[in-house]
């Protein structure tokens, strides 16, 4: 049916993204193309050296409160449990909250960080596209019309590893963040910091990473000074958008003062 | 005895089983529904609206607009809360962007909203007019070309003489403050169901106001208001915004020209552009002399009141009358000027005025405090009005609690112990104090009547919008009869079987209503009490009413349950009417005389947290305190006073309507979102002060509303040492007052 009609059908699943663009007139398809009952793409397992494979149909509720992934993954259900509010949760699915690709989400960079995959099939057959090529533009994903996310696939995360994720909101603690950053690091057993991730979500139309100054932690023991020299890159280099939620001006603030402490969080104390 | 007791919700079983009856859930056999076509632009002539291609539609049955308010026609056009200025759909020209145009009434909602795009209108857009000084002006642009001038509602107050008392002053200080459009949002929208025919006509209605609905339906149905019935349901939340009159007209015109019943409810995008708060602009000059004694307090407030009247008169003149605060200032000026702009009617919004005025003169005590290097709390307490002092409208204020209170709200946020900061988190805690006047004069009219079961039914037109009227009302009654609460039943507003009642708002209810129930108390006991007399021979002073059982004094224990006594007497029923009327009013040139017959007083104290590397504000601690005179329930008195904080940590922190040239920009919770459960503050708690020997309730549905924001911000200011003016307090804000004093050391 998407093949056949292409932007003139929508997907619909958990409606938390779909529905309040309809209602605003910003999105009128002919289709809609319901996946609700489609069987089987509601489930989260837990593959040893694999990792965790949640289905695109499982709501956001059930990923944050389920045992495997707070054992395997526990910065995801931790942000899952900042998205919206828990009807939001219950309703909205993770292959629509992925596909939706509004850039004031929550989810995206810590999957980034994670390495995260999606598994979408279409008519021409299936492909794997990797979380940080999925999010191509404000409501634009690497899906082609005729596709659908059918899985989310979550590598095995070492044990040294420590992330964390950081939603800062500018109105209501619940609605949509002004800013995200998510953050994962590595340290080997001298304390030197093997990998750092750091993804900025929401201050643009997609997620940014700068890999240039994520580089800058590799091999080194973290200091406060390190942290501010990556934080102030991170501010430099992002280019932020202005919205209701705040300017671009208050985003490059933002972004230097959660990066520094979202960094400090995982190269300095572990946990998550 | 009843009163006093924190009995729960008369009707808390069917707003938790989901069968209470909300309007919003109410169907009549045979009903339409109805879509709006409202106005793009802000402010332009209307050449052309065509809807005969709408009108052929299948399923469409009627479309109303400008032209069915011909003057020879069945229906009036103009009508209005308080001016007569509104036209039932816009005819000549529209004056905001989404002000109706047309209305359509079709067999399904879907047809009806379809049908909205097959209407062709024409358009020259004139010059629009937003900003409330640039529409003062004379060269401005008219939003009503007959009227010559933007000017909606002038309050002045004139008091002593000013500039003597500026001249006496050792420092005068003036600042200005701004509060933005913000949106009531009650969670139930507006929605009206209308039954019209030639000589009748009956609505189901959201309204706050159902009298003075009447009276505007029946003016615009050219009708009798006696043939007008408005039945009104218990409402999902009001907060104001459906106080007066709304969609009524509009659906009551449309069910006319259509021969069905019609419903028409909002959407969230429509509630923004039918009420908002008013958008205000306070300047504030004050005279203090060196020891901190006020001698002078000078006032302009220039309100924006979109295309309409509305409240817009009353909201004038509250603001205007509270503006110097409750203080001893022996040399008051307020000039306090509605305009209207090209913006959506701003009405009435829990704290109706008040809000935009103590923003002001509660931010700026504090900062004439710390310029004359006293503790906040000291000032505050060294200028507040006593107890029967003359205040700036020259009448005397009775029963003055100001200082008890802010002494509570200091005592219960440990103002006398300095708050910890460390590091980049720094803690400070704030004060504020309101009074607020309250509707006068007016007047409440209740029904009693007991009937042969023993039942107390009780009339009156106090609409229930979740503030626990029904309640309060029930617990009045009992004791005020001597029957037990369970024999009570109160009837919902309907104009055709409940008395008069001048509105549900200015927390006025449990006062007025309550009086007028007590009065009528009176009279129904008196007649039980001679009939009784009759039935037993003991004289009508030996005989008492307690607990449904009618006794003589002397003989408690033998008696007659009151069914009983009407069936002996062979009585269907005992009827008995009461009145509450306050008394007063102020000189329209002076603003002197009696402002309000009582006042309702609050205050509050707010412990904050400032991110001084975000600017975000986290209220740690927050305390509410209100004088109630006496308390009838103490649930619903703390669910008032706490509810009252979280209602008002919106526009505090976040609330703000945005506007790009007259088009509201963020219309769903999305991009407005009001306060979570998530954002109310750990520690929040609150008092009821009471006296004593005090008989009748005050209201407590605003109290402690309109002191959040100035408490929180000069939480801020004592914690970091910047000062916002403009609502709301956003983290962006606060974060470049850090800068920009950062810049300045």
């Amino acid at each position: 049916m998407l093949a056949e009609h292409k932007d003139e059908a929508k997907v619909i699943s958990g409606g938390t993204a779909i529905v309040p663009l309809m209602q605003e007139k910003l999105l009128a398809p002919s289709y809609l193309v319901a996946l609700y009952k489609v069987p089987g793409l509601d489930y989260i397992r837990h593959e040893p050296g694999l990792g965790l494979r949640i289905g695109a149909l499982t709501s956001l509720r059930d990923v944050e409160t389920s045992p495997l992934v707070r054992q395997h993954a526990p910065v995801l259900s931790y942000t899952a449990s900042l998205i919206a509010s828990v009807r939001v949760r219950t309703a909205a699915t993770v292959g629509g909250s992925l596909a939706e690709a509004n850039y004031a989400s929550d989810p995206y960079g810590v999957l980034i960080a994670l390495n995260a995959m999606i598994k979408a099939v279409g008519t021409s057959g299936e492909r794997t596209v990797r979380m940080g090529d999925f999010i191509t533009g404000h409501y634009r994903t690497a899906l082609q019309p005729d596709e659908i996310a059918v899985e989310l696939l979550v590598p095995e995360v070492s044990p040294n590893v420590s992330a964390t994720y950081i939603k800062y909101t500018t109105r209501s603690q619940k609605e949509r963040p002004a800013a995200g950053v998510a953050s994962l690091a590595r340290l080997d057993d001298s304390g030197a910091c093997e990998e750092l991730k750091v993804v900025v979500t929401a201050a643009t139309e997609t997620p940014q990473v700068i890999v240039e100054a994520e580089q800058l932690a590799l091999n080194k023991k973290p200091s406060l000074s390190l942290i501010r020299e990556i934080a102030l890159r991170y501010s430099q280099q992002i280019e932020p958008l202005e919205d209701h939620r705040a300017s671009a001006w208050y985003r490059r603030q933002l972004i230097e003062v959660l990066v520094q402490r979202s960094a400090e969080s995982v190269l300095r104390i572990k946990g998550e | 005895m009843n009163v006093g007791r924190a009995i729960p919700y008369v009707d808390a079983l069917e707003r938790v089983d989901g069968s209470i009856g909300f309007t919003i859930n109410l169907e009549v056999p045979g009903m339409l529904h109805a879509r709006v076509l409202r106005s793009p632009s802000p402010h332009a002539r209307l050449l052309k609206v065509d809807t005969s291609r709408a009108e052929h539609l299948p399923g469409v049955v009627a479309v109303l607009t400008g032209v069915d308010f011909r003057p020879a026609s069945d229906m009036e056009l103009l009508y209005g809360g308080m001016n007569g200025d509104q036209p039932v759909v816009a005819r000549d020209k529209v004056r905001y962007v989404g002000e109706p145009i047309a209305v359509i009434a079709a067999e399904t909602p879907e047809t009806a909203e379809r049908a909205l795009s097959f209407i062709d209108v024409e358009y020259e857009d004139l010059i629009p007019v937003f900003d409330p000084y640039e529409a003062d002006t004379e060269d401005s642009s008219l939003v009503h070309d007959e009227y010559d001038t933007n000017v909606c509602s002038y309050f002045k107050l004139r008091h002593g003489n000013v500039e003597a008392g500026f001249a006496e002053a050792d420092r005068v200080f003036e600042h200005r403050f701004y509060s933005p459009a913000a949106q009531q949002f009650p969670l139930e929208p507006h929605v009206t169901i209308a039954s019209v025919d030639a000589s009748s006509a009956t609505l189901w209605s959201s309204t706050q106001a159902p009298y003075p609905v009447r009276e505007s339906v029946a003016k615009v149905l050219k009708l009798p208001e006696d043939k007008v019935r408005i039945i009104v349901p218990p409402l999902g939340g009001g907060y104001g915004a459906k106080n007066f009159v709304k969609l009524e007209p509009m659906v009551a015109a449309t069910a006319r020209k259509a021969g069905r019943p019609v419903r028409l409810a909002l959407s969230t995008e429509e509630e923004f552009v039918t009420v908002t708060k008013h958008p205000a602009v306070v300047t504030i000059k004050t005279g203090v002399k060196a020891d901190g004694t006020l001698t002078a307090r000078k006032v302009d407030i220039h309100w924006s009141g979109g295309a309409y009247a509305d409240t817009t008169p009353p909201v004038a003149r509250g603001g205007g009358v509270t503006a110097t605060g409750p203080y001893r200032v022996p040399h008051a000026w307020v000039d306090s000027r509605a305009m209207y702009t090209n913006l959506p009617q701003a009405g009435s919004f829990r704290g109706l005025a008040v809000n935009q005025v103590v923003w002001a003169y509660e931010s700026q005590m504090d900062i004439i405090a710390d310029a004359l290097g006293m503790d906040p709390l000291e000032f505050r307490l060294h200028n507040l009005i006593d107890e029967g002092e003359e205040w700036v409208t020259g009448e005397r204020m009775d029963d003055s609690h100001y200082k008890e209170l802010i002494r509570e709200v200091a005592d219960k946020i440990g103002w006398d112990k300095p708050s910890r900061s460390e590091g980049h988190l720094k803690r400070g805690k704030g004060l504020s104090v309101t009074l607020k006047s309250t509707i006068t004069p007016s007047t409440s009219r209740a029904s009693l009547k007991v009937d042969a079961t023993g039942t107390l039914w009780v009339l009156a037109s106090s609409v229930e919008m979740g503030q626990g009227v029904k309640t309060v009302l029930s617990q009045m009654a009992a004791d005020a009869v001597g029957v037990p609460l369970e024999q009570v039943r109160i009837v919902d507003p309907d104009t055709s079987v409940t008395p008069y009642d001048m509105t549900t708002s200015s927390s006025r209810s449990t006062f007025s209503s309550g009086g007028a129930i007590r009065n009528a108390a009176d009279s129904l006991k008196a007649q039980l009490l001679e009939l009784a007399s009759e039935i037993t021979e003991h004289d009508p002073t030996d005989i008492e009413i307690v607990d449904g059982f009618i006794s003589s004094k002397n003989s408690p224990g033998k008696g007659l349950l009151i069914g009983e006594l009407l069936q002996k007497s062979d009585r269907d029923e005992l009827f008995a009417e009461g009145t509450l009327e306050t008394q007063g009013g102020l000189d329209p040139e002076t603003g002197q005389g009696k402002a309000s017959d009582h006042w309702h007083q609050g205050a509050g104290a707010a412990e904050v947290e400032v991110d001084t590397e975000t600017g975000r504000v986290a209220i740690l601690r927050y305390h509410a305190a209100s004088y109630v005179s006496r308390v009838i329930n103490p649930t619903n008195v703390r669910l008032q006073n706490e509810g009252n904080v979280v209602y008002g940590l919106g526009p505090a922190l976040f609330e703000e309507i945005i506007f790009d040239q007259g088009r509201v920009v963020n219309s769903n919770l999305d991009s407005y979102p009001i306060p979570s459960l998530e954002d109310v503050p750990k520690h929040l708690s609150s008092s009821a002060l009471e006296r004593p020997d005090a008989e009748m309730p005050y209201g407590v549905g605003e109290n402690t509303l309109p002191s959040v924001a100035p408490a929180i911000a000069n939480a801020v200011f004592w914690a970091t040492g910047v000062r916002i003016h403009d609502l709301p307090i956003t983290p962006e804000k606060v974060l470049r007052a850090l800068r920009a004093k950062k810049e300045q050391n």
